[in-house]
């Protein structure tokens, strides 16, 4: 019996002393590794793009939730998960995620350590999508007419986040159109509103444009993709209506336009305006005009422009708006020898005249080609361009000289001149003067190196357009003939030419004279 | 004395103290889906035959009804609940019972709900009932019904009504939506717009304003014309 009750005292003290894990009841920190969690979210996995704990999405975007454990993720741990805004959410250390319920959402992430100890870090974020704007029903409704510059104007537009309700921020602007031929005191409005509607209660011009525009942004800091832009037009004085247009030009520099209105009720009434047009300063307001029909004409002083007309009608009380209007200058440069000759005799300086009506014209938008051969040697000035040629330049057979001059409207014009042969394989009559009893003697002697066989020497009289002597198939190499002076006219320009067998010719000009007999006898 | 050599009574209370040693020791958690508690309590609110509402609105000229719903409903009659008045100073007790009739107009109205379980256990809601009006639109306008407005259809024609709501002098506020021909303009606050767009012809307009607790009233269409004073020349 002693033994049986020493047994169970025993194995009492074995049983409670189970209970107790007396090896570990002493803490020992130099044995404990400090866990910590770290979440963050990025819009993307990509090391570029920063994590952060807090950020704004769309019901689009996909979010990246990511952890980071400190020591490292592969401690003992009894449970790790994510909550999102207090439900669980997700078992993984990285996941992502696509929200659709716009509003604020908390994340948690939630680890369990092997000791039971929790750990916990949280994100927050906002997700909404960009607000919409309508952009189909606003008040005033575009190209509304008439208003009245003196009343109050009010403007009202709407815009909803989906699936939430955020508050909206409204980007305003209102702008007195800009034209060429006016200036404005009005005082641009842009502002920020926290309200879809704005009162403008300042006085306007007459017969003016305004532009305005409506951006909205939410709360979440998303700005819409619909934008409002919008315009009105003011009335003036009762009787009374405008006229504006855009006009453009086929030219970059600016130039000068005259537009005239013709009452056609009464054709001594025109109405006059003088205008400076440019590319980019060309809208016009012709300010207040007597409703009426009128026939409306736009010029320009450069003539290469076409004017333009046509008939319209001012209303009482509203602007007329004409499509935009572009004066055109169609017409080409116009070029030419300041001889007026296409075929011109070599010489140091060529001068050609190059006309355009439409503008002015620049030396860099004229370019001569000698063949293929680019010729900068060239100066353009009070529409003369005056073309170097070197010595070297000179050729036996004719060359062709290429000039293309662009004016300002782009039209292009191109014109090759012929540039006669400098040196010839034979001589010939120099320029001469002779008395009208004296005769003359034309001679032609080839002394071609190249052994080219002579075919014909034929003498012609340009300035007569008829051939004085034809010698064909001579067989040699000159010729000589002597004419008397009776059988010329005072002046004239004789050609000499060569013509060989083998297809080539040469030709040389010499001028003939022819004075009176007695006048000789008076020197 | 020998306990041992004459009972058993010394073997009983070891083998007792060592079974409660156990059950000490073991520790066993309860089954944590034995529990059912309690998910929530919700405030609702009806006047006359309309349903009960989360949203605490109620017009002042009815009597209403406040009810505290349990989720899950079995447990709904295993709470007590307290109806209050509370302000900075004490709360005044104003029933007892999981709904409670009240007078929007009355003075004191209820604010703070407490439920108590058969343990003692208290838990405690505030709210706030909102006593709101229905806006009111003036049926006079412009154009009135039948008017004939001359323009073209670039003219600015005028619109213009008006509303009132006695809550505005509270936090309320009243947005407006221009209807014309079927095409809705929301215009917030204003009370007069021109819109343009009109071609020569009948058409029809009205109004709808709403207040932010949702509260609207509508004006039927009105019909008007619109002759073109350019067209006509």
């Amino acid at each position: 019996m002693k033994f049986l009750k020493t047994s169970l005292l025993v194995a009492l003290a074995w049983l409670l002393q189970s209970c107790f894990d007396s090896d570990e009841h002493i803490f020992n920190g130099e044995e404990t590794v400090e866990i910590t969690v770290d979440a963050s979210l990025a819009r993307s996995m990509s090391v570029l793009i920063p994590s952060v704990k807090a950020d704004t999405f769309t019901t689009s975007d996909t979010i990246f939730f990511l952890t980071t454990i400190t020591p490292n993720k592969i401690i003992r741990v009894q449970d790790y998960h994510w909550l999102m805004d207090g439900v669980y959410c997700s078992s993984e250390y990285n996941f992502k995620k696509q929200i659709t319920e716009p509003g604020y959402h908390k994340f948690t992430f939630v680890l369990k350590d092997h000791f039971g100890d929790m750990h916990y870090d949280s994100l927050e974020v906002w997700i909404a999508d960009p607000p919409t704007l309508n952009d189909s029903a606003y008040v005033p409704a575009s190209g509304t007419q008439a208003i009245d510059p003196y009343e109050a104007i009010y403007f009202a537009w709407s815009a909803t986040t989906k699936g939430i309700q955020l508050k909206h921020y409204y980007h305003f602007t209102l702008y007195e159109q800009i034209f060429a031929n006016s200036e404005s005191d009005f005082t641009p409005i842009d502002t920020i509103l926290t309200e879809p509607h704005y009162t403008f209660h300042n006085e306007l011009n007459s017969f003016k444009k305004y532009d305005w525009t409506v951006e909205v942004y939410n709360d979440y800091g998303f700005t819409s993709e619909q934008k409002i832009e919008s315009s009105f037009f003011t009335k003036g004085l009762p009787g009374e209506g405008s006229l504006q247009t855009t006009l453009s030009t086929s030219q970059d520099v600016a130039i000068p336009a005259l537009i005239t209105l013709q009452d056609l009720s009464n054709p001594d009434k025109t109405l006059k305006y003088n205008y400076t047009l440019s590319r980019i300063d060309n809208k016009i307001s012709l300010g207040s005009i007597p409703a009426g029909k009128y026939q409306l004409r736009i010029s320009s002083s450069l003539t290469d422009f076409k004017t333009i007309e046509k008939e319209v009608v001012i209303n009482d009380g509203y602007i007329t708006m004409l499509d935009n209007i572009t004066l055109t200058d169609s017409i080409k440069p116009r070029i030419a020898s300041v001889s007026g000759l296409d075929s011109l005799p070599f010489a140091d300086s060529l001068q050609f005249v190059i006309n355009d009506a439409g503008g002015v014209m620049y030396s860099q938008n004229i370019s001569v080609y000698l063949e293929s051969d680019l010729i900068t040697d060239k100066i353009f000035k009070d529409s003369i361009l005056t073309v170097h040629l070197n010595k070297n330049e000179q050729s036996w057979a004719y060359r062709i000289l290429t000039i293309t001059a662009t004016d300002g409207s782009k039209n292009t014009e191109t014109k090759s001149f012929y540039i006669l042969p400098t040196t010839v394989w034979f001589t010939t009559n120099s320029d001469t003067t002779i008395a009208s009893d004296e005769s003359i003697t034309f001679f032609i002697n080839d002394h071609n190196s190249f052994g080219f066989k002579v075919d014909s020497l034929i003498f012609f009289n340009v300035t007569k357009n008829e051939r004085i002597v034809s010698v064909p198939n001579t067989g040699t190499n000159s010729f000589t003939a002597n004419l008397e002076a009776s059988l010329f006219d005072e002046f004239q320009t004789i050609r000499s030419t060569v013509l060989y067998k083998n297809g080539l010719s040469q030709s040389k000009d010499w001028n003939l004279s022819i004075t009176k007999a007695r006048a000789k006898e008076d020197e | 004395m020998n306990l041992f050599n004459r009972s058993i009574l010394p073997f009983l209370i070891l083998a007792t103290f060592f079974g409660l040693s156990l059950v000490g020791c073991l520790d066993a958690p309860n089954d944590p889906g034995a529990l059912k508690p309690v998910e929530s309590i919700r405030i609702l609110v009806k006047q006359k035959e309309s349903p009960y509402s989360a949203q605490l609105k109620v017009h002042p000229s009815d009597s209403a009804t406040l009810h505290a719903e349990v989720t899950p409903e079995k447990y709904q009659d295993d709470l007590k609940f307290e109806w209050f008045y509370a302000n900075e100073k004490k709360d005044s007790l104003l029933t007892r019972g999981a709904s409670y009739t009240f007078y929007p107009n009355d003075d004191v109205l209820p604010n703070k709900l407490t439920a108590i379980d058969g343990e003692g256990n208290r838990q405690t809601q505030e709210f706030n009932i909102i006593v709101n009006t229905p806006p009111v639109l003036s049926d006079s306008t412009v154009p009135a019904s039948g008017d004939t407005l001359y323009g073209t259809s670039t003219s600015a024609f005028l619109f213009s009504w008006y509303s009132i709501d006695i809550d505005l002098l509270g936090n309320d506020s009243l947005i407006h939506t221009l209807d014309i021909d079927g095409k809705e303009f929301e215009v917030g606050s204003l009370l007069q717009v021109k819109q343009s767009g009109l071609t020569e012809g009948e058409h029809k307009f009205r109004i709808i304003v709403r207040d932010i607790y949702g509260d609207a009233d509508t004006l039927s269409y009105k019909k008007f014309y619109v002759i073109d004073t350019l067209e006509a020349k």
